[in-house]
C-alpha cells in the first residue's frame, strides 16, 4: 500500500521542505518535549471525539435509549467533535512533518486515514441531514434501521481510526 | 508480603507475560486502553461541561448523567487492560514518577466524584433544570475535568520516563 501510493517519495520530499526542518530544530531545541505536548493534544482531542461521537453513535444504533431528541444531541455534541478533529488534524500534520518516515514506514498510517476519511463522511452525513431536518433519521421505521447500521458503521470506523493510529508504532513496512 | 512481592507476583502472572511477547496481543491491549480510557474521559468531558453550563443548559442534568453506566464499563475494561500492560513490567511502572502521578491523579478524580455524590448531587432535584447550577456542582466539574486531563498527560509521559 504505501509503495503503491509512493509514500516513500512524500516522505523524502517532506524531509527536503523548509516546514520540516523548522519542526526537527523545535523538537531539538525542546528536548523532544514539543513532540510530548503535540501527543498529550492529540490524546485528548481523542478524548473528546470518543466521548462525544461515541455518545451520539450509541444513541443513534439505539444502545442508549432515547430520552432527547437526535437532532438536540448533534447540536450539542457534533460541534465539539467537528473542534477536535481540526486540532488533532493540525498535531497530527506536524508529528507527520516532524518525523515523516514514521507514518510512511507504518503499514496501518494508510488504512487509518482511509478509515479517518469514511469516519468523517458519515459523521458530517448526520450532522448535515439532522440540521436541515432534526426528525430526519426518526422519520419511519427505515430511517431508524438506516439510522442504527449507519450509527454502527460510525463506531466502527472510529474504532478502526484509533486502532489503525495506535498500531503506527509496531508494524513496520519498508518504504 | 512486601511491594516488591507483590511486584514480582505481577510480573510472573502468565497472562500478563504472554501479551507483552506478542506482537499483536500488545498493541492490541494498547489499542483496547486508548479506546476505553478516551470514551470514558470524553464522556465525563461532557458530563462536567454540562455541570459547568457551557453544554445542554435548560436540558435535564439527569439526562447527562444517563451516559454513565457506559462510563463505568469503560472504566472497567480500561483497568482490565492496563492491568495486563501493567503486569509483565510491575516495578518499572511502579517507580516511574509518571505512573505515580497518573495514581495520585485518578485518586483526586475518584475522591472528587465522591464528595459530588453524596454531597450537591443529592439536591439535584432543585437544579436538575434550571440554567444556573450550584457552585459546588461547578467547583465539581472543574476538579474532574483538571484531573483526568492531568491523568491523560501522567499517562502520556510514562514512556517519556521510562
Amino acid at each position: 500500500v504505501n509503495r503503491f501510493l509512493h509514500f516513500g517519495e512524500i516522505a523524502a520530499w517532506i524531509d527536503s521542505t523548509p516546514v520540516h526542518a523548522w519542526a526537527r530544530e523545535l523538537t531539538f531545541a525542546t528536548e523532544n518535549r514539543i513532540v510530548l505536548v503535540m501527543q498529550v493534544i492529540h490524546v485528548l482531542g481523542i478524548c473528546l471525539v470518543a466521548g462525544s461521537i461515541g455518545i451520539f453513535g450509541l444513541r443513534m444504533t439505539g444502545v442508549v435509549g432515547a430520552t432527547q431528541p437526535l437532532g438536540d444531541l448533534a447540536r450539542r455534541l457534533l460541534p465539539w467533535a467537528w473542534a477536535a478533529i481540526l486540532i488533532n488534524l493540525a498535531t497530527g500534520v506536524f508529528m507527520v512533518v516532524e518525523r515523516p518516515e514514521r507514518a510512511a514506514g507504518s503499514l496501518t498510517f494508510p488504512y487509518k486515514m482511509l478509515f479517518l476519511a469514511a469516519a468523517i463522511v458519515v459523521t458530517a452525513v448526520f450532522h448535515v441531514t439532522l440540521r436541515s431536518d432534526p426528525g430526519y433519521w426518526e422519520r419511519d421505521g427505515g430511517r431508524r434501521a438506516a439510522a442504527r447500521a449507519l450509527g454502527a458503521v460510525s463506531l466502527v470506523l472510529w474504532l478502526g481510526v484509533i486502532f489503525a493510529g495506535r498500531w503506527i508504532a509496531y508494524e513496520r513496512v519498508p518504504i | 508480603m512486601n511491594i516488591d512481592g507483590i511486584l514480582l507476583w505481577f510480573e510472573e502472572w502468565p497472562l500478563g507475560m504472554a501479551v507483552n511477547e506478542s506482537e499483536f496481543w500488545f498493541p492490541f491491549m494498547e489499542s483496547v486502553h486508548v479506546v476505553s480510557f478516551a470514551f470514558m474521559v470524553g464522556s465525563i468531558f461532557f458530563v462536567d461541561l454540562r455541570l459547568l453550563g457551557f453544554i445542554g443548559r435548560g436540558n435535564p442534568v439527569r439526562l447527562a448523567s444517563r451516559i454513565l453506566p457506559f462510563t463505568w464499563a469503560a472504566f472497567i475494561v480500561a483497568v482490565v487492560s492496563g492491568t495486563i500492560m501493567f503486569a509483565p513490567a510491575a516495578s518499572r511502572y511502579f517507580y516511574n514518577p509518571a505512573f505515580q502521578w497518573k495514581f495520585v491523579l485518578m485518586a483526586v478524580a475518584g475522591i472528587n466524584m465522591l464528595v459530588f455524590h453524596f454531597g450537591v448531587w443529592r439536591s439535584v432535584a432543585a437544579w436538575n433544570d434550571a440554567a444556573p447550577t450550584p457552585a459546588g456542582a461547578k467547583i465539581a466539574g472543574v476538579v474532574s475535568m483538571a484531573s483526568w486531563v492531568g491523568v491523560v498527560i501522567a499517562g502520556r509521559v510514562v514512556p517519556f520516563l521510562a
